[in-house]
């Protein structure tokens, strides 16, 4: 158990630096606000595993909101900043009104919170994205994972035990050669995938 | 297959990290060809692959700290141990409760099967009571047509003694009996029920000694039935005064003595018998129609006696005393 009592500060800077910090931010988030958000959702009618399956979608858009540079929480806490993102995914996927009226503390800004709902994946797309990954080794999907998750090649390469960056930048060259191949092939999911994209 | 370099290039234009000359320059070349451009298309749509891949690793970091969060569900309780002395209680007592019910349904069936029968035994007693009665009624019956065949035969005429005719048969008047007077004739009418009571009250009165008095007793009523009253005397004069019998054999003999006109005798077995009868209504009563079976004699006694009883009003044999005043009114025989 992370028993550490983080600063919104210690969470920013955390979640910038990466893995092992990155996930031990987050074990601190869920572990410690989870009731914030399952509680939200709760008092608008939802369940707690319709909570959980918004943060889910929240949290790597999230991620990425609060990582970027020059991000900066002005009067509202980052608690309240993703159970406000939580709550309004929830009503989006559940065609609900959101009821941003039952969280506690200074209002997030509407517009901080519509950048995470934009990254937010749909669920289609999530599918049709699931089904391109279906072709990928584990190998590919540990690169990939990690490049998304803005590993630089050298520390790829490290946690993969390769001799050097270039070998990783290989690795992962091919493995996204292997999906657009795969796509070429399968020209209906191209097609899906990019009426979703459109949307 | 483009190579790694092309490859590179697309992908620092789509993540937005080329430089703007340079993105500029690039998006000419992607519009000028028709390979690139859909090179890049290819690689827009495998953009979110990474992102999905770092969102699905992050689920199931989710889920593994859920689980931590939530408490385990509760082990299944293990059965709590038994004692060897409860398991020894509960057998004693499940035994003992066999045992209970065991005696239950044993006494149970017990019980119905007396009560069976003792209901069986009341039915034959009932009915055994009642052919008595029909027997009691069909002795009376019968004595009383005796009695009235008795009186019509002492009516019938004589026909004339002699001869009537050469071939006609000698005919031998029967001896004309002598006439009863009147009173006995009412005396015996009135004794018919002292008859009946008393034998009924020997027939009826059930488990037998063996005793010597009662098959004495018992061969003397067979006597009676049969008018062997002779036999009946003496067989009832063998019954010791100890016997537990003698007071019916003196009640017996009373009734025989009278049936053989033998009315002194009578009167005195009756009055031996009175002393062992503490129900003077009846021997009041029953005295009354002795002394009247030999009414010169005893004339004054049954007067005195038949006054008592028809003066006394709760007295049981009043309304049949009045009647056979009246009747020895009728008869001459008691003044009016």
């Amino acid at each position: 158990m992370n028993t550490k009592n983080w600063t919104d500060e210690e969470m920013i800077r955390a979640l910038r630096q990466g893995d092992p910090d990155r996930r031990r931010a987050w074990e601190h988030i869920y572990k410690t606000w989870r009731d914030a958000w399952v509680g939200a959702v709760i008092k608008c009618g939802g369940t707690p595993d319709e909570a959980d399956e918004a943060l889910h979608s929240v949290a790597m858009p999230f991620e990425r909101v609060v990582a970027a540079e020059g991000f900066m929480l002005e009067r509202a806490k980052l608690r309240t900043y993703l159970v406000a993102c939580v709550l309004r995914i929830w009503a989006r996927q559940h065609k609900k009104v959101p009821s941003t009226p039952v969280l506690e503390g200074p209002k997030v800004p509407e517009g901080m919170i519509d950048s995470v709902e934009k990254a937010v994946m749909r669920t289609e797309m999530k599918a049709a994205v699931d089904d391109l990954i279906n072709v990928l080794g584990e190998r590919c999907r540990r690169v990939l994972r990690m490049f998304g998750l803005n590993y630089s090649m050298e520390e790829i390469a490290e946690a993969e035990g390769w001799k050097d960056a270039d070998k990783a930048k290989k690795e992962k060259y091919e493995c996204q050669n292997k999906l657009k191949e795969h796509l070429r092939k399968d020209p209906a999911l191209a097609k899906r995938l990019k009426e979703l994209r459109n949307d | 297959m483009i190579d790694q370099t092309l490859h590179d290039k697309i992908e620092k234009y789509l993540l937005g990290k080329m430089p703007p000359e340079e993105a500029r320059v690039f998006e000419t070349e992607i519009q000028n060809d028709p390979d690139l451009a859909e090179e890049v298309e290819l690689h827009r749509l495998i953009l979110p692959v990474p992102d999905r891949l770092a969102e699905m690793d992050l689920q199931q970091d989710f889920a593994r700290w859920r689980q931590e969060l939530e408490p385990d569900p509760p082990m299944a309780q293990p059965a709590p141990r038994q004692n060897p002395f409860q398991i020894w209680l509960a057998l004693t007592m499940l035994l003992l409760l066999a045992g209970v019910f065991w005696l239950w349904r044993h006494y149970e069936t017990q019980l119905a099967q007396e009560r069976s029968a003792r209901i069986e035994l009341e039915k034959t007693l009932e009915a055994e009571k009642l052919r008595l009665e029909t027997c009691g009624q069909e002795n009376r019956q019968l004595r009383e047509d005796m009695l009235e065949f008795q009186r019509a035969t002492s009516n019938v005429t004589p026909p004339v003694p002699g001869r009537a005719g050469g071939n006609d048969p000698i005919v031998v008047a029967p001896q004309k009996p002598e006439k009863e007077p009147e009173y006995v004739a009412l005396a015996d009418q009135e004794l018919i029920a002292y008859a009946d009571e008393m034998i009924e009250s020997l027939r009826g009165r059930g488990i037998r000694s063996g005793a010597s008095g009662e098959e004495l007793v018992d061969k003397a009523d067979t006597a009676i039935l049969n008018k062997k009253y002779r036999e009946a005397t003496k067989l009832l004069a063998l019954v010791k005064a100890g016997d537990p019998m003698y007071p019916k054999s003196l009640e017996m003999r009373a009734y025989v003595y009278f049936k053989r006109k033998m009315y002194p005798q009578a009167v005195a077995a009756y009055r031996k018998y009175r002393v062992f009868d503490g129900n003077t209504d009846k021997t009041d009563w029953d005295l009354c129609l002795f002394y009247l079976a030999d009414y010169p004699r005893y004339r004054l006694d049954f007067q005195q006696l038949l006054v008592t009883i028809t003066k006394d009003d709760k007295h049981p044999r009043q309304a049949d005393a009045l009647t056979l005043r009246d009747k020895l009114a009728q008869k001459m025989i008691w003044p009016k």
